[in-house]
């Protein structure tokens, strides 16, 4: 018996879904139906949250990112109305934003691509990443602005930490050293040691892109870096 | 518990028996009676079941790709938040204020006070809970949930006690689980 029960349910279900679902998608909040389940939730395109949590997943909390007001307002014009990202102030903020981003950008790029910018804040950027399981492989960049050549910083490498070591080109074609196991804490007081680069250029990276963090080597292990090798 | 979380930290990927398949199916109608309705089109009879076992002992329970619930050892089975954010009806619901929203999708657990605030408590007095459920969090003003968690304290204790933790998030909007939709 209650098999059957389910089972109609289901097919009633079916029958309506595409004129209910279309409904729903209008007006999430008063429908009381149950055809209206399973739920069509609408996620950013920008931030891949529900729209009424972007403001908690830009870089400041409380502020939703251009980015994903334009999306909603492109994509749920009535959403958008309800949380008042009305398209004047898009505009003034896509205008501002484009403005700024117009501004910045150049700036930002010159720090990145323009080596001539970039060689005044000398780094070595370490960081290591999980290969398989316990495997690892570390990756040094920005030795080259110190002026060591790559070829004979990886042998050296390669002698100190007896591992396999290489120099590996970069997706911004840039290289860097890739060394075999995770020696990211004996690496700094090597490159110390080695190549007579102090502990404040060094820093060990995670992530990429907008969610890059750095944080000093002479924080993270100042004893290490001291005590090691 | 999915703070760190990709396809790296899957160990094993693999389909299963039928007959776990229909203990994992079973547990999870047992576990969720008010989804009952809707269980064919949550997990379809005729769609294999695929179980991935990650780093921590979670277990994930996938279909055609996509995680939709997780356990950890045996413990009991929580949704995912795209599944909860589907039928929000099927567990218990708790509300957090607005001050605590940062804080929760950065993985912190849902401390007393944050749902005793004065603009949620109604709805904690409202909707008793019981010490050790799987419920979801959702915060003041908003209809979707931004985490899943299990209680650590029913809602009377929470009420009396108001210190420490009353909710521990298992897992929350934008955590690594979230961002793994497919996993292949």
């Amino acid at each position: 018996m209650p098999r059957r029960v389910r089972k109609k349910d289901s097919s009633d279900e079916e029958n309506g879904s595409d004129e209910e679902v279309a409904q729903v998608a209008g007006k999430m909040e008063d429908a009381n139906l149950d055809s209206r389940y399973p739920l069509k939730v609408l996620y950013c395109g920008a931030c891949s949250c529900p729209p009424e949590y972007c403001a908690w997943m830009g870089p400041k909390s409380g502020e939703v990112t251009p980015e994903c007001k334009a999306w909603l307002l492109a994509n749920a014009p009535e959403l958008a109305a309800k949380y008042g990202y009305s398209t004047e102030q898009e505009g003034v903020a896509a205008a501002a934003s484009g403005g700024d981003a117009k501004e910045a950008e150049p700036k930002v790029k010159e720090l990145p691509g323009g080596k001539k910018v970039k060689e005044p804040a000398k780094e070595v950027w370490l960081s290591s990443k999980q290969r398989q399981k316990r495997k690892f492989v570390c990756t040094v960049r920005g030795l080259e602005l110190f002026g060591i050549k790559l070829p004979d910083a990886c042998k050296i490498f390669k002698k100190k930490f007896s591992t396999g070591a290489a120099v590996t080109e970069t997706a911004d074609n840039k290289e860097e050293i890739e060394i075999q196991g995770d020696v990211k804490d004996d690496l700094v007081s090597v490159i110390v040691k080695e190549f007579k680069i102090d502990i404040k250029d060094i820093f060990f990276v995670d992530g990429a892109g907008p969610k890059l963090t750095k944080i000093p080597a002479a924080e993270e292990s100042g004893t290490m870096a001291v005590g090691g090798k | 518990m999915f703070k760190k979380f990709s396809n790296e930290e899957v160990k094993d990927k693999s389909k299963i028996k039928s007959s776990q398949q229909r203990a994992i199916r079973q547990a999870i109608q047992d576990q969720y009676p008010s989804l009952d309705p809707y269980f064919e089109n949550v997990m379809p009879k005729k769609s294999e079941i695929q179980l991935a076992k990650c780093e921590g002992k979670i277990n994930l329970v996938m279909i055609d790709g996509e995680p939709v619930f997780y356990n950890v050892r045996d413990g009991p089975y929580y949704p995912t938040l795209r599944v909860h954010h589907q039928y929000p009806f099927m567990m218990p619901t708790m509300r957090v204020d607005k001050g605590a929203i940062k804080f929760v999708l950065s993985g912190a657990n849902i401390m007393c006070p944050g749902l005793t605030h004065k603009n949620v408590v109604e709805e904690l007095a409202n909707k008793p809970v019981d010490n050790n459920t799987p419920v979801a969090i959702l915060a003041e003003g908003k209809e979707h949930a931004l985490a899943i968690g299990h209680t650590q304290m029913s809602s009377q204790d929470i009420i009396q006690v108001n210190k420490g933790i009353g909710v521990n998030v298992v897992h929350h909007l934008n955590d690594g689980l979230w961002k793994t939709p497919k996993l292949d």
